[in-house]
């Protein structure tokens, strides 16, 4: 096998894809070891990026111009790009704040907001009117979804990569990995979480609790549901699902037809979208309307 | 006058600069830039419903998500006045041991210990500290992941 010159970055994101690769344990030094890694700020102290990148992990979005260019940059050198976590696969949360452009929000939040020091701008920023997945700016290769991924699905893109496999990926949602029972039969209203306990054994969504379940891709074992948390679709649209809120309203006509209350999309953005807002169809509506 | 500017920073929770220019020998201007992109969660939670922001704001770091996550839990509970079991203030606290411990064995062993061992200059860093001292390195590891796997 071939040493791969790898390269890790992190950009608008908060690092956690980085620290969820760690779960790998001795299998990521084993890798590394194996292999060449030659750009990684959080472990290297090389600064420059070097040419001739074979596989360029990239965690985080693209936030500011200066993140603009080093994508650019990374994606010129690099033979396979992969976009690591729900930030650089979708934008992730951080998209969220889209509603703003970016300088709106530069002076709202630096000018006008309590615990900040007030009327000092960042000037060595120069922040784009919105949070960008990777994909906006350069080709990817391969999405491994998840706010943090999965332990296993970057061990299993890394080691398929690094040993000239082409990585498959299941077309599954939450859903099937979650054992709780379904009944077709839901709750009059939509509950909030705090609301009430749920019955552990039955399915939160039938029960009125906010799911993403059923609209978001599978493969991480549904441990959110089973631990009496909502799924807060982390992992994105299932496969050859282009916009997630939207198949997230289609699995939940059976719970909106009988709402007491009314069902309206604004007061669930951060449910709906909480990870995809910015590669949302709502999202692109809402910037042609601008316009 | 003479100018030297280090960036990025390497092996640093986040990400910045420093940029540093004397004259004369004597220091004209120092600067220590944050490259982190601000992404605005103050706003982006403006209008969310309040049980949201806990899982929100865990996403602001991803190293030390335990703090944030529960600042704002306390951050709710202050605002709808109430006051939490023993049991899960005994849990919380748990909770955040764990974080301190994943966090300080993090910045240990990838940022700090590779300086502390005699490693060359130029291989300063995790890899080569589990080349030359593995058990260091695998107990560093093993230290960190623990909080992981109980959580």
């Amino acid at each position: 096998m071939k040493m791969a010159r790898i390269l890790l970055i992190g950009l608008a994101g908060d690092s956690g894809c980085q620290i969820a690769a760690l779960g790998l344990h001795e299998t990521l030094v084993e890798i590394l070891a194996a292999n060449e890694p030659i750009y990684a700020p959080t472990l290297l102290d090389a600064k420059d990026i070097p040419d001739n990148i074979d596989v360029a992990i990239v965690e985080g979005g693209i936030r500011n111009t200066h993140e603009e260019e080093i994508i650019k940059e990374i994606r010129r050198k690099s033979g396979v790009v992969i976009a690591l976590g729900a930030c650089a696969a979708f934008g992730g949360i951080p998209g969220l704040a889209n509603t703003k452009k970016g300088d709106e929000l530069m002076n709202l939040i630096y000018n006008n907001w309590r615990g900040t020091d007030q009327g000092t701008i960042p000037s060595h920023l120069v922040s784009l009117p919105e949070q960008h997945p990777i994909k906006d700016f350069v080709k990817v290769d391969y999405f491994i979804p998840g706010c943090p991924p999965e332990v296993t699905d970057i061990a299993y893109t890394l080691t398929s990569l690094l040993s000239g496999q082409e990585p498959i990926y299941n077309s599954t949602q939450v859903c099937d990995d979650c054992p709780k029972e379904r009944l077709g039969e839901y709750d009059k209203r939509l509950k909030r979480l705090h609301e009430e306990i749920p019955d552990p054994d039955r399915c939160l969504l039938e029960q009125g609790f906010f799911c993403m379940g059923p609209a978001t891709m599978g493969g991480c074992g549904a441990p959110c549901p089973q631990s009496g948390n909502t799924c807060e679709g982390c992992r994105g649209a299932c496969l050859d699902v282009s916009d997630q809120g939207m198949a997230m309203i289609d699995a939940m006509t059976g719970l909106i037809t009988q709402l007491k209350d009314e069902f309206s999309v604004g007061t669930y953005t951060g449910q709906l979208y909480r990870f995809t807002y910015a590669e949302s169809i709502v999202s692109e509506l809402a910037r042609r309307k601008k316009k | 006058m003479s100018k030297v500017v280090i960036d990025p920073l390497t092996r640093i929770e986040g990400m910045g600069k420093i940029k540093v220019e004397v004259q004369d020998n004597e220091l004209k201007d120092l600067k220590f830039q944050i490259t982190v992109a601000p992404r605005f969660f103050e706003y982006l939670l403006t209008g969310k419903r309040a049980e949201e922001a806990p899982r929100l704001t865990q996403r602001i770091c991803g190293i030390c998500y335990v703090s944030h996550h529960l600042a704002s839990v306390k951050a709710i509970e202050n605002a709808w006045n109430v006051t939490p079991p023993e049991t899960a203030i005994k849990l919380r606290r748990l909770m955040n041991a764990g974080g301190y411990v994943t966090s300080h064995s993090l910045h240990s062993a990838f940022l700090a210990i590779p300086d502390l061992v005699g490693l060359p200059a130029e291989s300063r860093n995790f890899i080569a500290l589990m080349g030359k001292y593995p058990e260091i390195g695998k107990a560093a590891l093993k230290i960190t992941c623990l909080w992981k796997q109980s959580s």
